[in-house]
């Protein structure tokens, strides 16, 4: 009697699964399905359609009941999420609440998590850098975590071929700590921020930049894009919402409907993968066990090539539980590590200042982007009293104030006849932090979820190395916005735990050694070459770049590589 | 009683009874209103139209709507309902029923029975009274900051107990608060004085003022 509920295994066999739908699962789909493979993309949360499922895009201001406030009995039963700075009214949908997925933290450490269609695609803020080789030899060159594999020639063309099509606006700087890329016209900067430039590479002899933040935001080549179905960005800074126009990049307006396109595609929601079926005669995974998110039930799908892009910590939780008599600590950990030596973006301190001066000016509309500092700490050599360094976000706009003392008429003729105030600038610290062996995720021992899979244990802490590099961030922001005229300069150390960069990276670290890494330079785990990590995971350190944009130059040079070795 | 011996600590004599006029029947609006929020924090109708008279009071009608007529004192209520942590909301509604209880012992009627300069005076008078003052931050930027603590927009420090002068201000101070966001960002003023555009197509980071033209700010 057929049992329509279950299908064949011939029905659930495919020539490649993904395991997530987010930034760099994504690009493995599209990759492996403009490359003719059947391709099984596995999300564990609900789907999320272009435009179709973006609740929230069209509303006004005045739509959100409490103006874009989260209520108090959210924020109290979710403390983590409630501390992102993106969790307001009009994204909160897309964003993991506590409840819903607890954690263990045996440090404090806030996890955010973005479990749909598309994952933090949807809500990621757009900023891209490329990685240069003064990042990929940082390990070696200052004695800590392990020599990458690859270098920037490996990589450079992957960059090309992402951010073509993902869509990069920058602009050509010339700086060898950030190489230039493949750019659509670059946004602008406001005189402020000119100013800044201008002084800063006066002062420093042009050994420190501000430069426009390149980010994944349409601005020319219309018709390019328009082939993804997508438009023009808007300059509506709503992108958390999701964007009608496709104006910035998720896998939700581009990869995904791409990958759909080519007929390859199987997408599946409502898909946690528990873990991956390692077959000890064949010495390779041949497929995934996925349990239903509604229904609890267990299924397997099956094929000859894994693609793990469930986000850093997720991938290292499924590698865990994937267990096995050839593997009882996790698939491919063989030398212990997998989970260790993770790390993150230290993003504790900012600055803020005040300029009079461009009075005749004021800067208007909603840039989605900021302007941005490379790294120019120890770049070329050991300089200071800790390692690595930490880029900067800075933005300066023109304030508005408004006298709000009064009460009725006054009061309110006040407030309809608002005065321009001086410029604001400001600035927040990106750093490098060194993994080590005592930060690690793992199962917890005893605390299962909701499917009955082992909660991670999170076990992270800043250092004395990071202590030291926001002291150094104060200082030397400080001179050089006293450089630039700016007054009322404030220092701040928001002392939040780490995890709200959103920038967790490693445990399924890359290296060339398998006594001492997990995967290799293609991205597959050394003891079990068809599996491939691509996602945070495989981040063997963190550099002070934000990351989306290696991830996917990852995922689509170790698809290339997976189809190519098939075929050999 | 505890408004009698509230109102000697903040030195009025008592002169009287104090008075509570009758109850008319609220229109089917405020009906609803109390309704729902009722779900969680129990109001009454004499608090509602205090707030609504407060809030007229604050950003008065004219020309251009007010405040009330803008329905912002509903945004009050929504705000002070599911925003504020329980401690907060206490505050917030001791505050209400301090003010309320002083004007009416005062003036021997309740606030919202006042004439508009008398109302006007009564906020002034309240709030120029000397005590130590509860801190309510007005933000001078209204629009939200990226932080890495979603917190609300205040802190209101601790109020030495007793402080009913304290509660009194601070009650006032988070309903101008809301009343003046919630005012600036009804669909009213973003639409017809300083209009918001959904799809603005660009950014300007270098414009010359006009000083002939009125400031946006939600451009």
């Amino acid at each position: 009697m057929p049992n329509f509920n279950i299908d064949s295994i011939e029905d659930r066999t495919f020539d490649a699964i993904v395991i997530g739908s987010g930034m760099s699962g994504g690009w493995a789909a599209k990759e492996l399905c403009d490359k003719g493979l059947k391709t099984l993309v596995l999300e564990r949360g609900r789907d999320v359609k272009h435009n179709q499922d973006y609740p929230t895009t069209h509303k006004m201001p005045w739509e959100f009941e409490h103006l874009n406030q989260i209520p108090e009995d959210i924020q109290k039963a979710n403390p983590v999420i409630s501390r992102c700075y993106a969790f307001r009214e009009d994204a909160k949908h897309f964003f993991v609440l506590d409840t819903e997925h607890p954690y263990v933290q045996e440090k404090p450490f806030d996890w955010i998590r973005g479990y749909q269609t598309g994952g933090k695609s949807l809500m990621w803020a757009r900023h891209t850098q490329r990685w240069s080789n003064l990042d990929f030899e940082g390990p070696d060159r200052d004695g800590f975590a392990v020599d990458w594999p690859i270098r920037y020639e490996d990589i450079a063309p992957w960059y090309d071929y992402i951010e073509k099509f993902v869509g990069i606006s920058g602009n050509m700087d010339g700086l060898e700590e950030l190489p230039d890329g493949v750019f659509l016209p670059p946004m602008e900067m406001s005189c402020v921020e000119n100013h800044f430039s201008d002084v800063v590479a006066q002062k420093y002899n042009k050994q420190r930049h501000v430069i426009i933040a390149r980010c994944a935001h349409i601005t020319g080549n219309y018709e390019y894009y328009a082939k993804q179905g997508r438009a023009m960005c808007q300059s509506r800074n709503l992108c958390q919402r999701g964007c009608p126009f496709g104006g910035y990049f998720s896998s939700n307006s581009s990869t995904i409907p791409w990958a759909l396109k080519t007929g390859n595609l199987t997408l599946k929601n409502h898909a946690i993968v528990h873990s991956i079926i390692y077959d000890e005669q064949k010495q390779m995974a041949t497929g995934v066990v996925v349990i239903d998110a509604q229904t609890k039930e267990s299924i397997e799908y099956y094929a000859p090539v894994i693609f793990v892009n469930a986000a850093a910590f997720n991938t290292n939780l499924i590698l865990l539980n994937s267990k096995s008599n050839r593997f009882p600590n996790g698939l491919g950990n063989d030398n212990g590590l997998l989970g260790k030596y993770v790390a993150f973006h230290h993003y504790r301190a900012r600055i803020s200042g005040e300029y009079e001066g461009f009075m005749d000016k004021y800067s208007w509309g909603r840039r989605p982007t900021s302007s941005y500092i490379p790294r120019f700490r120890n770049l070329y050599k050991q300089e200071t009293d800790f390692l690595r360094g930490y880029a900067a976000g800075f933005g300066a706009s023109r304030a508005i104030e408004m006298d709000t003392d009064g009460f009725g008429a006054e009061l309110k003729e006040n407030l309809l006849n608002p005065k321009y105030g001086l410029w604001r600038v400001g600035s927040h610290c990106m750093g490098e932090t060194i993994p080590k062996e005592s930060n690690y995720v793992a199962l917890d021992e005893n605390k299962v979820d909701e499917w009955g899979i082992p909660q991670l244990k999170i076990s992270i802490d800043y250092d004395d190395n990071d202590e030291k590099m926001i002291k150094d961030y104060h200082e030397q922001l400080t001179e050089m916005f006293e450089a630039a005229g700016f007054t009322n300069i404030k220092t701040y150390d928001s002392h939040q735990a780490p995890g709200l960069d959103i920038h967790e990276m490693g445990g399924v670290r890359m290296g060339k050694d398998p006594k001492t890494s997990l995967v290799d330079k293609w991205n597959r785990l050394h003891a079990c070459q068809n599996v491939y990590v691509t996602d945070g995971a495989c981040m063997t350190s963190t550099s002070t770049q934000n990351p989306s944009l290696t991830y996917m130059a990852f995922a689509a040079r170790a698809v290339d590589h997976a189809v190519k070795n098939s075929k050999a | 009683m505890h408004r009698r011996a509230l109102l000697k600590n903040i030195g009025i004599v008592s002169a009287g009874i104090l008075f509570f006029p009758g109850c008319d029947a609220p229109p089917e609006e405020q009906k609803k209103m109390v309704a729902k929020i009722q779900d969680k924090l129990q109001v009454k109708e004499e608090e509602q139209a205090l707030v609504k008279s407060l809030v007229s009071t604050l950003i008065p009608n004219g020309e251009i709507p007010g405040a009330a007529e803008l329905d912002v004192d509903r945004y009050v209520w929504l705000m002070v309902d599911d925003c504020l942590p329980k401690d907060t909301q206490k505050r917030y509604m001791n505050g209400l029923e301090n003010f309320g209880a002083y004007i009416e012992e005062k003036h021997l009627a309740p606030f919202y029975d006042l004439g508009p300069a008398q109302q006007l005076s009564c906020l002034s008078d309240t709030m120029n009274q000397e005590e130590p003052a509860s801190v309510v931050i007005i933000p001078s930027s209204l629009a939200n900051t990226r932080g890495p603590v979603n917190r609300p927009f205040w802190e209101p420090e601790p109020l030495a107990p007793g402080n009913y002068l304290g509660e009194m201000k601070f009650f006032l101070n988070m309903t101008k608060n809301f009343t003046t966001r919630g005012f600036l960002y009804s669909e009213y003023v973003m639409t017809k004085l300083m209009p918001y555009q959904l799809v603005p197509g660009k950014y300007n980071g270098c414009d010359t003022i006009d000083p002939s033209k009125k400031i946006n700010i939600h451009a």
